[in-house]
């Protein structure tokens, strides 16, 4: 079906004018079809079958809740909205967390349209989007809340009757199945973050029904940035398809090292912490009786060079997510593109991503790459 | 002897649908080519072309040496020879039949060339390669 659309996408723009290059739309056809391959926008809803209370509005409503409530932290001093700032892209604007220990490792990722992914969290500890919700919860270093008195927090005004009319009274479950519970009402809000369609997403459609005036509405900067994205800056190998990324995991040339002595283990200690971990697709908390998702963690393989690697963020919304990459090391999209136009290879692993070299843009290209991956957000 | 100046015309036109005359390579299905010297003929239907990025598919794998009937499918495996590195996730031999295989499993996480591996033997590997594209 995609390549017949592509098919007649070329043929409605070769009928219409001739060649490409006319009425304001510079791409020829191949990149035509690359632009196409990162549509449609938004991707059809599916509800998450390991989570019983995926896109059920009371479980929503609980999610939403509980997001912003500090009765699930340690002391009553975080929540999740605290770090992860509604009005701020839901993150916070730092270079790396801040909690009640200081300054963390990572930088805060946004929230948007994590429905369906395939990895959760920089270093892909978490299998399924309810598995990650629960971490932060009872991670010392977070909201440090002691798993055991998870209940007496449920117990907190409007939680009590909307826990208990979606799962049942939270005193009578064991601790686990209270954090399981409460990780699934969080992905039930997150699923709800979702971003409607961007400059790009317009462009890419108007591309694709062969309507070239539209498709000339689409600044030609963000064009010749796309000609980079999707060409010598081979962005494409690893920010795939609608959501720009491939949910796998990259040495992307950014240092691992926190301290001169601590290291970051990135990927490697993702699957330690996954392997480890009793709340994944194949375990008892999944709630799909196919375990459909099990096999992420039943085949994964691992390798050596999984060491210092982070998952390959998506670019929608990025202007409403700086700082950047996985240490937010990185102030601007113009320090991205510059990153990658001088990346010093020597930092890579011998075995890393063999394709990375540094692009030298120059600074109309930078400037070009700029407004291509500022048209990936919706403001 | 007949069979051996087949293999060595095969090998010399490098065509891989050349195969022996005693193991025909199923029409629409392709050949790999072996790395060194086999008599086995090795040849894989797919779901489609190009293969898809970040979708698990499966493929079928047949298997012919006149040699040896029962020569098992040791290992399936893809790599990027470009990038350098290979699949995130080990696919699974399934459906052990006589000389025809499901290889289940299979996620290509970036587009763009991949090479298709299948070894044969329980001792001794043979090793057959096939280019795909992903996209």
């Amino acid at each position: 079906m995609i390549r017949f659309r592509r098919l007649l996408a070329g043929l409605l723009l070769f009928l219409g004018a001739g060649a490409a290059g006319a009425q304001g739309v510079l791409l020829d056809q191949g990149e035509i079809d690359a632009a196409l391959l990162h549509g449609p926008w938004p991707p059809p809803r599916t509800g998450d079958p390991s989570n019983r209370v995926s896109g059920i509005p009371e479980a929503i409503e609980l999610g939403r809740i509980l997001f912003s409530s500090p009765a699930l932290s340690s002391g009553g001093r975080l929540s999740c909205a605290s770090c992860h700032d509604p009005d701020n892209g839901f993150t916070d604007g730092l270079e790396t967390a801040r909690s009640h220990v200081g300054r963390l490792d990572r930088n805060t990722q946004g929230l948007f349209n994590l429905a369906g992914m395939r990895w959760f969290g920089w270093d892909g500890r978490s299998d399924s989007l309810w598995a990650q919700s629960l971490l932060p919860i009872i991670r010392s270093d977070e909201m440090a809340l002691d798993v055991g008195q998870i209940a007496d927090a449920l117990q907190d005004g409007p939680l009590r009757e909307r826990y208990e009319g979606l799962f049942g009274p939270a005193d009578s479950q064991a601790p686990d199945r209270n954090l399981a519970n409460v990780g699934k009402a969080l992905a039930a809000y997150i699923e709800t973050i979702t971003t409607g369609k961007t400059p790009f997403d317009r462009f890419r459609d108007a591309l694709e029904a062969g309507d070239l005036e539209a498709a000339a509405a689409y600044p030609e900067d963000a064009q010749r940035g796309f000609r980079i994205f999707a060409g010598k800056g081979k962005c494409t190998f690893c920010h795939v398809g609608p959501l720009f990324s491939n949910s796998e995991f990259h040495d992307a040339g950014v240092p691992y090292f926190v301290e001169p002595t601590r290291v970051d283990t990135g990927r490697h200690g993702g699957i330690e912490a996954l392997l480890g971990s009793r709340f994944t697709l194949r375990g008892a908390f999944s709630d799909d009786p196919a375990k459909t998702g099990a096999w992420k963690v039943e085949r994964l393989v691992r390798s050596h060079d999984d060491f210092g690697t982070f998952r390959t963020p998506s670019l929608r919304e990025l202007t409403r997510t700086a700082p950047y990459m996985h240490n937010g090391s990185l102030a601007t999209l113009r320090d991205v593109v510059n990153h990658y136009s001088t990346i010093d290879l020597e930092r890579m692993h011998t075995d890393g991503e063999a394709i990375l070299e540094p692009l030298d843009l120059s600074e109309r290209e930078t400037a070009d790459l700029v407004a291509f991956l500022e048209s990936l957000s919706t403001r | 002897m007949r069979k051996r100046v087949c293999l060595a015309v095969c090998l010399a036109m490098a065509v891989p649908a050349c195969a022996q005359a005693d193991c025909p390579v199923p029409e629409g299905w392709l050949a790999l080519q072996p790395v060194g010297a086999s008599d086995a003929v090795v040849a894989v239907q797919l779901p489609s072309t190009p293969l898809p990025v970040g979708e698990l598919f499966d493929i079928e794998v047949s298997v012919c040496d006149p040699q040896d009937g029962n020569l098992p499918l040791a290992r399936a495996d893809a790599m990027m020879p470009a990038h350098r590195h290979g699949m995130n996730y080990r696919p699974e031999i399934a459906g052990h039949g006589p000389n025809l295989h499901t290889v289940k499993g299979f996620m290509f996480h970036m587009p763009g060339a991949w090479q298709i591996s299948i070894e044969l033997g329980a001792v001794e590997r043979q090793r057959f390669v096939l280019g795909v594209t992903a996209e």
